[in-house]
């Protein structure tokens, strides 16, 4: 099992790139798990035909101590497991320490072994804002993490952010930076943005993803662009993303 | 950064808050918190004098579904059940840490509930994390009188004045009540109200009804001036200890109420309880050599250091306080204590500092709290005078460290026990 984290910015296509992400690698035949680490609760919207699923954290409260791994677990999209954390609405409670008690729930039902993905992909709100958003970063948890950015000034910022946060992780052994995700939002010289951002915090681009509006073509229909197209621009830039990720596991 | 390693961390300001408002006794406390922190309170509210928080503390014990989703249904439910059943005028809502952490809006909960409950609601939503307990008691007590005491002119009883300051911690409060009532009786002047500790929210609303308010801490000091803003009543600060200290506070209080300073009395006073050490020890018992060190709040510091220095002719070799004094500006502590000779002086010490200086003065007597009296090895004569002091109670009203009697109960106490460590008298 691999377990796999992409951060990045609010708003910067975490949600959309992790989706079509999980549709790639279930297309090639993995077991893939989809978890998002966001009270707002639309990570796996798209892998579930547009409905949202109950979060975790509604769920419990709801079911307290009688509830089941399925209740927690939906299937979407191409037998891909979803689940959502789930949170507070905004401006009240604590968003990050809904997650850490998502994951424990989690934990405690042995969701891992009873579903056994080859990877599970976590989707990490935002910023690394306090502990409860880190969580997907500690032991146990993600191994490897990807950032997702565009050429924008303040994308670029919180990528590097979310680097230091990291590599602060790294350093007790978890989580380590495995490369940076350009979601493209067509900026000036934006390769070289990125290419030079990815220089200094010391990983690789490991993709380019075009700007395309297929992917609001296939958002009005419900569905993620890989569901319905094996190629084109977009699916071969997110390819390239997912090969990446399956090599690494074979050069291990 | 300082790492807390022994039994004693500092206080904060939410224990402030607690100790002040347990002490007020229509009032009851609704906090907003995990249930083992209540429990916590409720023992070292116990620690001092046995007391109990018993029907004074409620908490509407958060879970971890609160935290995340912020949800204040269940304080909102609590604070209108301890209305319903106990009828208390005024309920203290009071945040905890989780409290703040999570940013859960007390004031606008207490906001929206107040309509529907008849008791006061007064927030309190730092959770101690906005300083030590010497804050906490200093707002937590200007919000009560913010609250009874209306802003307008008062015609004061004569000869009738209020005490500000004690509230559960603060060490022998009892007795050194008992005893400041008995020598303001002598000068023909009542007591009003004694704020906060054991008073009622009545009792709070007559506060402008005496002449003079009698500032018996230094934290209390902006309560005083709070009060002199609203009613434009007068405060006065200090602590009458030892013969001397206890003679000038006579004056103040006299000349502050145009009272004629009790000369007959006080004379009367000095010749029942002003016996001198002189007197009581033998001439192969000499004692100017004899160092003390001291670890209490500012009032009992000062004063003890006076009566320690000029009534007994001992030395003071360090003073140590818990916080930077708080009194006025135009009265510099530190000038203070250093026209008594004393220049050794340490404000909020760690453990380490305190003990090296103990080491390294090697003084025969200490005042200090329980935990330092412990810490202090080589010191032959400990002396209770700070809280915490969990074994240790002082619930009785005759031993009093301030006024006439004050002075004699310690005196005989130091007397006695010199006596029962003969060794401090060799030089
Ligand atoms: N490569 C792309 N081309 C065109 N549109 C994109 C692309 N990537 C994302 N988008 C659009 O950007 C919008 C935001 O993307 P998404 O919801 O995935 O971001 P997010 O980082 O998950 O946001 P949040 O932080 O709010 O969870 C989506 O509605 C999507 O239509
Ligand atoms: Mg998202």
């Amino acid at each position: 099992m691999r377990r796999i984290a992409l951060y990045g910015k609010g708003g910067i296509g975490k949600s959309t790139t992790t989706s079509n992400l999980s549709i790639v690698l279930a297309k090639k035949g993995y077991t893939v798990m989809q978890i998002g680490c966001d009270p707002k609760a639309d990570s796996t919207r798209m892998l579930t035909g547009g409905e949202r699923i109950t979060p975790i954290l509604k769920t419990l409260r709801q079911g307290k101590d009688g509830v089941t791994l399925d209740q927690l677990v939906t299937k979407g999209d191409y037998g891909i497991y979803c689940a959502e954390c789930g949170g507070p609405t905004p401006g009240v409670g604590c968003a990050g320490r809904g997650i850490i008690s998502a994951f424990e729930r989690l934990d405690a039902l042995n969701a891992f072994n009873e579903l056994k993905p080859d990877f599970v992909l976590y989707d990490v709100l935002g910023d690394v804002v306090c502990g409860g958003f880190a969580m997907p970063l500690r032991k146990g948890y993600a191994e490897e993490v990807y950032i997702v950015t565009s050429g924008e000034l303040m994308s670029l910022y919180a990528a590097e952010n979310i680097a230091l946060a990291v590599s602060q992780f790294s350093q007790k052994g978890y989580a380590r930076l495995c490369g940076i995700i350009q979601n493209s939002r067509n900026v000036e010289n934006e390769d070289k943005l990125i290419s030079d951002l990815a220089a200094e915090i010391g990983v690789r681009v490991v993709t380019r993803i075009p700007r395309d509006k297929v992917v609001q073509e296939c958002e009005s229909a419900r569905s993620t662009v890989a569901s319905f197209f094996d190629d084109g621009a977009y699916v071969r830039a997110i390819t390239v993303l997912a090969d990446e990720i399956i090599s690494k596991k074979e050069n291990r | 950064m300082r790492i807390i390693e022994t039994g004693i961390p500092e206080a904060t300001d939410y224990f402030g808050i607690l100790w002040t408002m347990a002490g007020i006794r229509d009032c009851i406390i609704v906090e907003h918190g995990a249930p083992g922190t209540v429990t916590y309170t409720q023992m070292s509210f116990n620690s001092m004098n046995r007391r109990s928080m018993f029907h004074k503390i409620f908490t509407c014990a958060v879970n971890e579904d609160d935290v995340v989703m912020g949800s204040d249904a269940r304080l909102k439910e609590s604070i209108k059940w301890v209305d319903s059943t106990y009828h208390p005028s005024v309920i203290a809502v009071v945040a905890t840490s989780i409290t703040a952490v999570i940013g859960l809006d007390i004031d606008g909960i207490v906001r929206s509930l107040q309509p529907e409950v008849s008791a006061r609601l007064i927030p309190f939503s730092s959770g101690g994390f906005n300083g030590t307990y010497f804050l906490g008691i200093a707002e937590s007590s200007k919000a009560v009188i913010r609250e009874f005491i209306k802003p307008g002119s008062y015609t004061p009883t004569k000869k009738k004045v209020n005490i500000l300051g004690p509230t559960c911690e603060q060490f022998n409060t009892i007795s050194d009540l008992a005893e400041i009532r008995r020598l303001l009786s002598l000068l023909g002047i009542s007591i009003g109200t004694i704020f906060p500790d054991g008073c009622t929210t009545d009792e709070i609303k007559n506060i402008p009804d005496a002449s003079l308010n009698l500032v018996i801490r230094d934290i209390m000091i902006p309560v005083g001036e709070e009060i002199e803003e609203l009613s434009g009543q007068k405060y006065m600060y200090g602590l009458p200890i030892g013969l001397t200290g206890t003679k000038k506070w006579i004056a103040r209080v006299s000349e502050l109420l145009g009272i004629l300073y009790p000369e007959e009395i006080i004379n009367d006073e000095i010749s029942r309880f002003g016996f001198s050490l002189t007197s009581l020890f033998l001439k192969i018992q000499p004692y100017d050599h004899l160092s003390v060190i001291l670890a209490c709040p500012y009032e009992y510091a000062y004063g003890l250091s006076e009566m320690i220095i000029k009534d007994w002719g001992m030395q003071v070799s360090a003073v140590f306080l818990p916080e930077e004094p708080q009194i006025s500006e135009h009265e510099n502590y530190k000038i203070l204590f250093s026209d008594l000779g004393i220049h050794d002086l340490y404000c909020n010490p760690d453990d380490d500092l305190f003990e090296s200086i103990v080491n390294g003065k090697k003084p025969q007597i200490l005042f200090a709290n329980s935990y330092y009296l412990k810490m202090a090895k080589s010191v032959q004569i400990k002396i209770p005078a700070a809280h915490p002091t969990p074994d240790y109670i002082t619930m009785y009203d005759g031993t009093p460290f301030v006024g006439f009697r004050g002075y004699a109960y310690l005196t005989q106490m130091i007397t006695n026990m010199c006596n029962a460590h003969p060794e401090v008298f060799i030089k």
